[in-house]
């Protein structure tokens, strides 16, 4: 392999591996927010946390070739984003929606640890 | 001791403390004259919400511990690190990592602590530990010499 090849090659492992890590960080945040969000459902703060977190997800994850986790990701920002508007209230069953995505995320992306 | 997003730890002695950084940010406080330190680690900053685990309150909870432990204000030092982001993926706005670093350096002019030392932003995820007795900082960016 050539130089630029390797160069290459080393910044695609460093740019994955910041990539998932900062994915896990995301969703931590986001099982948190919304173990908050359920107990305080009108607590705008965590709407904002889980609406950073899912754009942060979705913003990086194409350029890594992972399609499945950016798609998700973008839906999650969207339903978010609806209920920022105000357009989607919060209710239990919304809160078990964004948890089976949080973990469907989880399980797509090839994570480390806990 | 390994620090999770949203943990603070200080201590008057000698310890060792470790976090595994992306976009998250660990701001290490230490007293110059030796023998308090502590860190936190939060993964959003301030103007995000009002969250446990976002900058401003990660601090305010690190200062309270040390000023418990009988850090002396003016004493103090500040190391930071992490912040990662990962350049040319985020066009539109500011990454998450440089908002985090953002927000940390602010906090720290606020309460004019010295940044004495910062290892922050790029591409590269970090494994930081900290010796909170003399301050001492180590980090490896991780994913390099691995082609």
């Amino acid at each position: 392999m050539n130089e630029t090849g390797r160069t290459a090659a080393v910044d695609r492992a460093a740019l994955l591996e910041v990539f998932l890590i900062e994915a896990q960080e995301c969703l931590l945040a986001m099982k948190q927010a919304l173990g908050e969000l359920q107990a305080r459902p009108q607590d705008e703060g965590q709407v904002q946390v889980l609406f950073l977190m899912a754009r942060t997800i979705a913003g990086s994850a194409p350029s890594l070739g992972l399609q499945g986790a950016a798609e998700l990701a973008h839906a999650l920002q969207d339903v978010v984003q609806r209920v920022r508007e105000h357009s989607l209230p919060v209710t239990d069953v919304l809160i078990a929606l964004l948890r089976r995505s949080v973990d469907r995320l989880r399980e797509v992306l090839p994570l480390m640890g806990p | 001791m390994y620090l999770h997003p949203g943990r603070v730890a200080a201590f008057a002695g000698p310890a060792h403390l470790t976090a595994v950084l992306g976009s998250s940010v660990a701001v290490c406080l230490f007293d110059e004259r030796g023998g308090i330190g502590g860190m936190n680690h939060f993964v959003l900053p301030a103007e995000a919400t009002e969250s446990a685990r976002d900058a401003g309150r990660a601090f305010d909870a690190l200062l309270g511990t040390l000023d418990r432990l009988g850090a002396h204000r003016p004493a103090l030092r500040a190391k930071l690190f992490g912040g990662a982001w990962p350049l040319g993926v985020y066009a539109a706005e500011p990454p998450l990592g440089l908002r985090n670093v953002q927000a940390a350096r602010a906090l720290l002019a606020r309460h004019r602590i010295p940044l004495v030392a910062e290892d922050v932003g790029e591409m590269y995820a970090r494994k930081l530990v900290f010796d909170t007795d003399g301050g001492a900082a180590f980090v490896r960016r991780l994913g390099q010499g691995r082609p």
